[in-house]
């Protein structure tokens, strides 16, 4: 394992709600999270809408302010928004959203698109420009032809690979997935998945990858963080949290998916039937923010909010009930 | 005799539907072959723009106007929905079929209470003392309750924004269920839902459908919520049906190479790496291939692939694909 | 497809031999099918060219080119429209028609000069203003704004050609007063809701600078909406163009304007009632034409495929 590229410690992001009946009340949309990323590897951030797990994306790219915490990258602090931050920072760190349509301009077309951070960080090939570019679009297998196109000329995943060529044109050593497949059909996703797999390996990347989808992070990822409610419930090295998740919220989520076939049913343990929905991040529970869905829920859960314990090496978990 | 058996709730019968564009004809059905018995519940499952929504539009009637249906027949319990005058589809949408869609805000209006609709769908439907307040009521109460609604007295003064996706999934399954029904179609009723709740809305939607005795045609793009909700899978590429088998059936193998190569690209909880991928994109509409659409993208394909359209070969136990590797049994 | 491994090898090649260019032949194509499938707009184009016509090509064309200064011929005065003049002749016996052509000429430069001044001032204040909304300086501008925009266009005029000498010069600077402000409230409300865009959060997270943000990424996706509105406004400058010569403040006589022809006319109705209704007509003529186009113009550059 390489060097800790990412470090994140008590982040914390409250929105305030400044109109209706809430005024004065917070959103708390992340409460308090910690992980690491290390070269070279995948983090796997699951949840449910409302989880926080995009707005932890968006305080890591610097799109927002934190409200408290601190976030050091490669040794250096980035707890402040993307404007205050250093130009080599916005080059080393890229995202990919999730919906490639809104994140591309319609009015400009993918030459424009793709030359406009290799000028922003001074990394044009002055003898060959062009040539450039093609390169760039030939490595995520996209011809030639479409140098001139308009985004909206492209099919779904089309549109998603050029915004990964574009991260990627800026040689950048972390990139910031939030849900890059979730709108695409498995086919297509499996081709994305494959090229982000091909180059983490090519050029030792490290990703923020942000989902719902834990069959995905299954074959992906080398860490899983479940989110819930703006906290992390449970986070272990991928064979660990499937092999032996021990956080009942953990258990719901993964009985609750819909397989192709019986491996995977018996890969599914300590079936649990998923009830209730998620509570609204203004008013939290007191105690254990999962106690309204749980069904191990006990009295203490109701009064304590629970804190991370480690369980067995990486492997740390959320619950009052989850023993060593 | 084209007369169908009247046992068959839908059947449809080499179904082509255009639609004009200004770029020329866009062929999407290219002779669609489905039928479901009364009381099944079938899946349709393909991948974006393979023509599932068109297909189940074509059967309610509701396609856009810029469409065409050269050749086809589509029965509804025995009678040719598409030679029905209109008073009869009017009929067939209030009693007979209905609709739940990806999106409820799209079928819920934003603008009345959940109540108001639903009395008014009551309405529509024609049943015995369905304009009066009271049964009306009684009615809706109790299709709220039967999808586990919390409160339904409340629910029915309620705005649809006031509740939540997953709710709001549910008052769509209770509206289109709170009148005996012969088909139900849901549209991807689970995509915008998170898994937890898609596994509530699917169960109870199950639940509902078979207490009502009603048949269910279910559109998916995933074979995991095909195979938890349905009897039998029809699988759907580029405006054909391409494999149909009862669904322990088609996981337990799968004919048509298209099939096969889905079947890969799901990424397993059990692990196991991602496949490839399809190489190549669906075929362009407008000028497809001639022979097999999946052809200029299969592996197996040979010379005959291109110029003929294979029908559907049937492989036993119920287990049909559209393909010339199939053809003869196996 | 095929040479997978060279092009990884010596990727270069792919530069050198197949470049693609940027077809503009092909763009304009599109363009113009978008804009042809609207009927009426095509009907507003073909008005608009065929005045364009009369007026650069007034010498040529018009049957009595001469007659648009002082020249007097009592003889054919106040002609009723008839074969050796179309459309009847005015009280001191000059070709109506012959003047109409050629004061399409300044009703022109009126809508051409305002519309080249107002838009980029208008539209540059709206950007700044709506990207950085809730800075002092974007209050500052979006005030002095309302302040324009309550006062209708025409008084502003009126009192701005009071003041200084009522020639076409000045009546067109009077005009641009009054209308800078539309563009600045139409590129304001979209750039504040451009401003939220993830494609522009993109480009700021990339490092883009702020010149770039408004010019390259905001602008081009207010363009549409600008230009649709310049086109209807084509015709609205026109019309107020004239009103401001029908008081007259405008192009001064002999030199004709529509507006004063009318307003010339209007003393000899209903009995000559050629005077006044033929210049009448050619402005009711010139708005109708810009206002057909618009809606094609809109649907032209609305982005959609």
């Amino acid at each position: 394992m390489g060097e800790v590229i990412l470090d994140v410690k008590g982040l914390k992001k409250y929105f305030p709600i400044a109109k209706g009946d809430k005024k004065g009340l917070f959103v708390k949309a992340i409460d308090g999270i910690d992980f690491d990323i290390r070269e070279g590897e995948t983090l796997g951030l699951v949840g449910e809408s409302g989880s926080g797990k995009s707005t932890t994306a968006y305080n890591v790219i610097g799109m927002y302010h934190a409200t408290a915490g601190q976030m050091t990258y490669k040794g250096h602090d980035i707890s402040m928004a993307s404007a205050k931050r250093e130009l080599w920072l916005k080059r080393d760190m890229q995202m990919v959203f999730q919906d490639p349509g809104t994140t591309l301009n319609p009015q400009r077309n993918i030459k424009q698109i793709l030359s406009l951070s290799l000028e922003i960080h001074n990394m044009v090939d002055k003898s060959d420009p062009t040539g450039q570019l093609l390169r760039l679009l030939d490595m995520v297998g996209l011809p030639a032809e479409y140098l001139y196109k308009y985004p909206m000329s492209l099919g779904g995943g089309e549109r998603q690979m050029l915004a990964i060529a574009r991260a990627l044109s800026t040689d950048p050593s972390m990139i910031v997935l939030d849900e890059p497949t979730s709108s695409l059909d498995v086919s297509v996703q499996a081709k994305i998945i494959n090229m982000l797999l091909k180059f983490q390996k090519e050029r030792n990347l490290s990703y923020l990858f942000i989902t719902h989808d834990l069959s995905l992070m299954r074959n992906l990822a080398t860490k899983v963080a479940i989110m819930y409610l703006g906290k992390i419930a449970e986070v272990a090295p991928v064979e660990a949290f499937f092999s032996r998740p021990r956080h009942p919220y953990t258990q719901m989520l993964l009985s609750a998916i819909p397989v192709v076939s019986e491996e995977e049913e018996a890969a599914k343990q300590n079936k649990v039937e998923s009830q209730g929905e998620i509570p609204s991040p203004v008013n939290v529970p007191k105690g254990c923010s999962f106690n309204t869905r749980c069904r191990y829920a006990a009295d203490r859960c109701f009064q304590d909010d629970p804190v991370m314990r480690e369980i067995e090496p990486g492997h740390c978990v959320r619950c009052h009930l989850a023993d060593g | 005799m084209t007369l169908s058996d009247t046992n068959r709730a839908v059947d449809i019968r080499n179904l082509f539907v255009e639609y004009k564009t200004y770029a020329g004809m866009v062929k999407v059905l290219n002779g669609v072959n489905f039928n479901v018995d009364a009381g099944e519940k079938v899946a349709i499952v393909g991948e974006t723009g393979c023509g599932k929504t068109t297909t189940v539009k074509s059967i309610l009637r509701i396609l856009s106007s810029n469409s065409r249906i050269p050749k086809g027949e589509i029965f509804f319990r025995g009678k040719d929905v598409l030679k029905m005058k209109d008073g009869e589809v009017k009929q067939l949408r209030g009693a007979g079929l209905s609709m739940i869609f990806q999106d409820p805000t799209m079928s819920l209006n934003p603008v009345f209470t959940i109540g108001e609709q639903m009395f008014e769908a009551i309405r529509n439907s024609g049943q015995e003392g369905c304009t009066r307040k009271d049964v009306q009521q009684e009615l809706a109460v109790k299709a709220l309750k039967e999808t586990s609604m919390p409160d339904p007295e409340r629910i029915l003064l309620s705005y649809p924004f006031q509740l939540s996706g997953g709710m709001r999934q549910r008052v769509c399954i209770a509206m289109s269920l709170a009148t005996p029904r012969d088909v139900v179609i849901a549209d991807e009723p689970t995509t915008n839902l998170d898994v937890t709740i898609q596994d509530q809305v699917l169960k109870i939607l199950k639940d509902r459908v078979e207490s009502k005795n009603s048949s269910l045609i279910l559109i998916t793009h995933s074979l995991g919520v095909a195979r938890e909700t349905s009897d039998r899978i029809y699988v759907m590429y580029a405006g054909n049906m391409v494999e149909t088998a009862p669904t322990a059936e088609l996981f337990k193998r799968q004919l048509h190479p298209y099939t096969q190569a889905l079947m890969r690209c799901i990424p397993r909880l059990s692990g196991g790496g991602v496949a490839e991928g399809i190489p190549g994109r669906i075929p362009n509409y407008l000028d497809p291939p001639k022979g097999c659409r999946f052809a200029p993208r299969c592996p197996r394909a040979v010379k005959r692939c291109h110029e003929e359209k294979p029908e559907f070969y049937d492989a036993g136990s119920g287990h049909q694909a559209a393909c010339f590797h199939c053809e003869g049994g196996l | 497809m095929k040479n997978e491994k060279n092009t990884i090898k010596s990727p270069q090649s792919a530069a050198r031999t197949g470049a693609p260019k940027r077809d503009y032949w092909d763009e304009a194509k599109k363009l113009w099918y978008k804009f042809s499938l609207n009927r009426m707009s095509v009907v507003g184009l073909c008005i608009i060219i065929v005045i364009l016509i009369l007026a650069i090509f007034q010498p040529v064309i018009a049957p009595y080119p001469d007659h648009i200064g002082a020249v007097v011929d009592f003889e054919n005065a106040s002609k009723a429209p008839c074969a050796d003049y179309w459309m009847g002749t005015d009280t001191v016996g000059r070709d109506i028609m012959s003047r109409i052509f050629y004061a399409f000429r300044s009703a022109f430069t009126m809508g051409l000069g305002v519309l080249a001044a107002t838009v980029p001032i208008g539209s540059i204040l709206g950007l700044v203003a709506g990207y950085w909304r809730g800075k002092w300086f974007s209050t500052l501008i979006m005030r002095v704004t309302d302040v324009f925009l309550a006062l209708p266009p025409i008084i502003l005029a009126l009192c701005v050609c009071a003041v200084l000498r009522p020639t076409l010069l000045n009546s067109l600077l009077a005009m641009c007063f009054a209308w800078w402000p539309w563009y600045t409230r139409l590129t304001y409300s979209m750039a504040t809701s451009l401003r939220n865009e993830m494609y522009i959060k993109s480009a700021e997270l990339l490092g883009a600078s702020k010149a770039h943000i408004l010019f390259r990424e905001i602008l081009p996706n207010c363009t549409g909406s600008i230009l649709t509105k310049a086109t209807l406004d084509m015709g609205w400058v026109i019309l107020n163009g004239a009103t401001l010569s029908f008081v007259g403040l405008g192009e001064q006589p002999p030199a004709p304007a529509l507006g004063t022809m009318v307003s010339d006319g209007a003393k000899y109705l209903p009995t000559q009632w050629w005077i006044s209704i033929f210049p009448a007509l050619a402005i009711m003529l010139i708005v109708l034409g810009f206002n057909l186009m618009g809606d094609g113009v809109k649907d032209m550059l609305s982005g959609k495929e």
